[in-house]
């Protein structure tokens, strides 16, 4: 019994670093050597896919780049293969924020999706129109009168001057067919869904980390037409649509690294239940 | 030359917070206190972009009714004086007027009446057994979950009522867990880019 406990003890107690350490090494493994977990694609992601491919030439994408750099990882490759979707659908792209670190964080995307080498012309075709305090009572002026919110673009050019933002005239929504949230704050979602989905019965999709998807699948699909689960979602619309990107070769660590809690957690709770749940 | 230094302060900056791991030391603190500076300073950098792009350029252009937001956002600086404290509450009573008048032409509707209508499923759905099964459990799961709140209903408390409550109280503990789960994943995909910036970018090694 003694013995047991003691198993059971170190079981229950294994030191954090282990648990770090084992994830790293397995990681850095695991990026030099991937091992083609299979990547089954879900209704979910099937959904924001569908909404992208069902836009026509000329169509305007409101897109909030609401991501920073916590979260970069597994936002960007959803961001960049849905920026390259619209591209190939001929869909205009209107990029705002809501997360202060997100227009910094743009270029490094851009310079990955190269509109410019579709013929993609900046203020025509797509503009970055930079960062935007205020939350919901912004998102609902953005959708109303975004000109009248946003006198100049990210690089201070003044929105008068771009004729993407002329298109967008008075009110807004009607000119938008789709509006795609990237963000890390469920309230953000919700405010947008609000604003957006429910009051003008616009086209939604979001795309949110894994952690917030329970608080917004009950929005699904009555009012979000679709949601990209953080990287897994990125990597699954990277399978689904054909272009190649990071997300895919990002899922074999997410599995590993999942893997490794998981037989952290079976080894943790036999030593619960070797020490202190067992004798209870 | 300028993205080799960013490179090595990426590389450097993740190593120090990945301590951590190990335990809280002066070195993921500093790390940690560098982040905190960077993004406090891009924060008012861009919120003075915000005055000034959404406030001071259109009073300088001659709407001069911008200048109320401007005034009302002075305003929340008597914050810091003791005495003035009340000049505060105006603007913030304000924001938050506009805030919650804002959500809530549009919260009944989403947070209520359609997830209300959203929870109406067909229990048969012809031609897929599976879909027929995933709607019953989010039938019981729903109702129980529901009887599980009910606090002051004496039927509530009657044999059925009770085993569904019990149930309705493991349906979301099995939610929590899928939460939970979800949880982990956001945190290993955060640092699966870390691991693969500094194995592919910095390291150069594949």
């Amino acid at each position: 019994m003694g013995e047991q406990s003691g198993i059971g003890n170190t079981l229950a107690n294994l030191p954090t670093w282990l648990y770090f350490s084992l994830i790293i090494i397995l990681m850095a493994y695991i990026t030099l050597n991937p091992l083609g977990f299979p990547i089954p694609v879900t209704s979910l992601t099937i959904d924001c896919y569908d909404a992208i491919d069902a836009l026509q030439p000329g169509d305007i994408i409101l897109m909030d780049q609401g991501y920073g750099a916590g979260t970069m990882a597994f936002h960007e490759p959803g961001f960049i293969v849905v920026f390259r979707h619209a591209i190939d659908k001929g869909a205009k792209v209107v990029i705002v924020s809501t997360s202060v670190e997100s227009p910094m964080l743009l270029q490094r995307a851009i310079d990955k999706i190269k509109p410019a080498a579709k013929g993609y012309e900046y203020g025509v075709d797509w503009v970055h129109l930079g960062y935007v305090a205020g939350g919901e009572p912004a998102y609902a002026s953005i959708v109303e009168d975004i000109n009248n919110l946003f006198t100049e673009d990210w690089e201070q050019t003044p929105t008068s001057a771009l004729p993407l933002m002329q298109e967008l005239g008075v009110p807004t929504h009607e000119k938008i067919a789709l509006v795609y949230i990237m963000t890390a704050g469920g309230d953000v979602v919700e405010g947008w869904i609000r604003q957006s989905a429910l009051r003008y019965d616009l086209k939604f999709i979001t795309q949110v980390n894994e952690m917030m998807v329970p608080t917004i699948l009950p929005y699904y699909p009555i009012n979000c037409d679709g949601i990209l689960n953080g990287g897994v979602g990125a990597a699954e619309y990277e399978v689904y649509s054909g272009y190649s990107g990071e997300a895919v070769k990002l899922s074999d660590m997410m599995t590993m690294g999942g893997l490794v809690v998981l037989v952290f957690l079976i080894l943790g709770n036999i030593g619960y239940f070797m020490t202190k749940g067992g004798s209870s | 030359m300028a993205d080799v230094i960013g490179l090595w302060i990426q590389a450097i900056l993740t190593i120090m917070i990945t301590t951590l791991a190990w335990k809280d030391t002066p070195v993921s603190k500093t790390a940690e206190h560098i982040y905190v500076g960077v993004v406090t300073a891009n924060s008012i950098v861009m919120a003075w972009g915000n005055i000034d792009s959404i406030g001071l350029s259109k009073i300088f252009a001659g709407d001069i009714i911008y200048i109320l937001p401007v005034i009302l956002g002075l305003m929340a600086y008597f914050r810091y004086s003791k005495e003035n404290f009340w000049i505060y509450r105006y603007p913030i009573a304000l924001v938050v007027g506009i805030g919650v008048g804002t959500a809530m032409r549009g919260l009944v509707g989403s947070s209520v009446i359609d997830q209300v209508k959203d929870s109406f499923w067909s229990l048969n759905v012809p031609g897929d057994i599976g879909a027929s099964v995933n709607n019953l459990i989010m039938l019981v799961t729903l109702v129980s979950a529901l009887i599980y709140f009910l606090f002051t209903i004496k039927v509530a408390r009657g044999p059925i009522a009770t085993r569904l409550s019990t149930f309705g109280r493991y349906a979301m503990m099995a939610s929590f867990g899928y939460s939970f789960a979800n949880t982990i994943a956001t945190r290993i995909n955060q640092y699966a880019g870390r691991i693969s910036f500094l194995v592919l970018e910095w390291l150069q090694l594949g």
